[in-house]
């Protein structure tokens, strides 16, 4: 699905992704777990195509295709979706009728016809239960006065709705309580399929107790220093992050 | 070079017609001579410090004889009694006017017919000395006018002069929608010059809507004098979506207790492109409430002013006022001079302004980029939203079309009607 060599990247001068390598194969489930200032939201907004980093060294292949050569909004109409750690609000925007333009950018990208407006009602109708977001909330303007909790499930909808082929999770679990992880740790289940990836980026293991993941790596530095089963995840909760950096400096 | 500005403003006349309408002493009499010693203001003037005159001062306007054209071209409104200019000649005029309207066009208008509305702009003064043509309109009492009216202005060749004088009166408890749309055609450095008076008198009810959509390469002066009464409600809203230069000078005189003052104004400009609007609300009595906001986007090395007066009397009690402007600039080559102006003499009022003037919300851009929307969408529906607010403010669906299809050709803006 997607596979990231050597990667390197830097913002005003300063060098944050230092080598990075992953490999995430379709039906896969991915958390990058690491310490603040690692690299983890870096690595989150140079998938996206943020233009404010600078990649000095490495190649990103999203299947097949050299996703450093595609513009923004290209990587998400190729089935890319990033799951927004502050998603913006965007007052006078309505959410549902952006999904839609959105939705027939990326449709008519694939050479497929429009969707119908009844057949797109139906999959708000269908995908904002999933996340058990009030359908007012899904025509209402984006992200416009919605709580915290509100916010990630809505991108959580959005990404039901767009339905991508690689999907990062970037800080998702940050600022909600239980029942709004639950919720949106269910979404993301319910969306896997062996056809699809995630990658979770996240600070904290709990999210990981919602969403089991195959693989954990540890981002420390700009590389990735270490990569486990779902059990590094508990490991690094119990024992913190200053093991790596021990075990990385001898 | 040390050339006179007073000569300026000779020689701009020197090809000038005098007035072909016939207007009442009280506006001819000391015209002539204030004209002749007057010059075009410049930015020491303070209603003209950020709207620069030397390039209008320049033109050698020259009358052009039109040649036939289709006024449906031009038309904004589907169902509308329709009235409509082409330079100085009145081309159209709808046959099926319905009892208590009535237009007089032109010679057929008498001296006695204007009512008594001073304005002492440079602007103003040229308007009375050459005013070519016009019309007059009043409403009856109690009549509530079926459907808009329209009135269309068409500049038609190069360096052309239109100068066009109007009133508007809606007798006790009237209602009525009018949409006035300004355009060119062939036309390049050409100038006009609009003055509209306005009388409402008690109860009645206006909603006034201006297109203006010149060139990109002419001139335009639209001065609206306004005369609201009691238990009046009046709306004007000033869209300017086109021309080289656009200069609004509005004055609402809120002559009667319980009435209501809408000012909304949208503009959107490239290139090299002027606007200012000068607009001023005069609270005289008590228990009145005005409403303005003005939005404006700004691209590439276009130029904005806005500055909003509101005057509160000292007698005039109970006064609720709210002035907006907000701004977006898409270049850093672009600019905006707002400022809000408030005068106020008496003691128990709401008053309240806000400016402000920011660039296009580009982490909102990403956003809707990010889900797959092309960079050139998504900044369109980021202005658009912007926008929105404002547009919606204009009651007709016809009109806010145009406006939404104008904004599609020139800018790329595409707006998603609600309804």
């Amino acid at each position: 699905m997607i596979t990231i060599k050597n990667l390197h990247a830097s913002i005003e001068g300063k060098a944050i992704l230092k080598g990075l390598n992953l490999t995430v194969n379709a039906g896969e489930v991915h958390a990058i777990m690491g310490p603040n200032g690692a690299g983890k939201s870096t690595l989150a907004s140079i998938l996206a195509g943020r233009e404010e980093y600078e990649i000095t060294a490495g190649e990103i292949d999203f299947d097949g295709k050299d996703l450093l050569d595609l513009s923004v909004e290209e990587r998400a109409r190729e089935g890319l979706f990033l799951a927004f750690q502050y998603p913006v609000e965007i007052p006078g925007v309505s959410n549902v009728n952006f999904l839609r333009t959105a939705i027939n950018e990326i449709r008519e990208h694939k050479g497929e016809t429009a969707m119908s407006a009844k057949e797109f009602m139906a999959l708000v109708r269908d995908k904002s239960a999933l996340v058990e977001l009030d359908s007012k909330l899904a025509s209402r303007s984006v992200n416009e006065g919605f709580s915290g909790g509100e916010k990630k499930r809505n991108e959580i909808f959005q990404m039901a709705m767009l339905n991508p082929k690689l999907a990062i999770l970037d800080e998702t679990d940050s600022g909600l309580d239980i029942d709004a992880l639950r919720i949106v740790a269910n979404g993301v289940n319910e969306l896997k399929t062996d056809q699809n990836a995630t990658i979770i980026i996240t600070h904290y293991q709990r999210l990981l107790d919602y969403i089991i993941p195959d693989f954990v790596h540890v981002l420390y530095d700009g590389r990735i220093v270490k990569t486990a089963g779902k059990e590094l995840a508990l490991e690094l909760e119990e024992k913190g992050y200053d093991w790596i950096k021990e075990n990385k400096v001898n | 070079m040390g050339t006179s500005t007073k000569a300026t403003l000779q020689s701009f006349r020197s090809n000038l017609s005098a007035a072909k309408l016939a207007l009442p002493s009280v506006l001819t009499a000391k015209n002539e001579g204030d004209l002749s010693v007057m010059e075009f203001p410049t930015s020491k003037h303070e209603a003209w410090k950020y709207t620069r005159l030397n390039r209008v001062a320049k033109i050698e306007l020259e009358s052009n004889v039109a040649s036939p054209i289709n006024w449906e071209d031009f038309n904004m409104v589907k169902d509308a009694y329709t009235f409509v200019f082409q330079n100085t000649t009145c081309i159209y005029i709808s046959s099926d006017l319905p009892e208590g309207i009535s237009i007089k066009i032109g010679n057929e208008i008498g001296s006695a017919d204007w009512l008594s509305s001073i304005n002492e702009s440079h602007v103003a003064k040229l308007n009375v000395a050459h005013a070519q043509n016009g019309c007059v309109i009043n409403i009856a009492k109690g009549v509530q006018v079926d459907k808009p009216i329209q009135i269309i202005y068409i500049t038609d060749g190069p360096k052309q002069p239109n100068f066009w004088r109007n009133q508007l009166q809606l007798d006790a408890g009237a209602k009525a929608e009018v949409h006035i749309g300004y355009f060119s055609k062939d036309a390049i450095d050409a100038y006009s010059n609009v003055h509209w008076s306005v009388f409402l008198k008690e109860n009645s009810h206006l909603i006034m809507t201006k297109i203006q959509n010149d060139g990109e390469a002419n001139f335009h002066f639209s001065t609206e004098n306004i005369h609201q009464l009691k238990d009046s409600n009046f709306t004007l809203n000033t869209m300017t979506l086109n021309g080289a230069f656009v200069r609004n000078d509005l004055l609402v005189k809120v002559e009667g207790e319980n009435c209501e003052t809408h000012l909304n104004g949208a503009y959107v400009m490239k290139g090299n492109q002027h606007v200012d609007n000068h607009t001023t609300i005069d609270h005289i009595f008590p228990n009145c409430n005005s409403y303005e906001l003005y939005k404006g986007v700004m691209g590439d090395k276009s130029t904005a002013v806005f500055n909003g007066k509101v005057f509160v009397r000292p007698d005039a009690q109970k006064i609720n006022a709210f002035q907006s402007n907000a701004n977006v600039l898409l270049s850093d080559d672009a600019t905006i001079n707002s400022k809000p102006e408030l005068e106020i003499y008496a003691d128990d009022v709401k008053c309240s302004h806000g400016s402000t003037t920011g660039q296009l919300d580009l982490e909102a851009v990403f956003y809707l980029r990010s889900r797959g929307i092309s960079e050139i969408d998504a900044r369109s529906m980021v202005v658009a939203a912007f926008m929105h607010d404002v547009l919606s403010k204009v009651a007709s669906n016809d009109i806010k079309s145009y406006i939404y299809q104008q904004l599609a050709v020139r800018f790329n803006l595409h707006l998603q009607r609600e309804d």
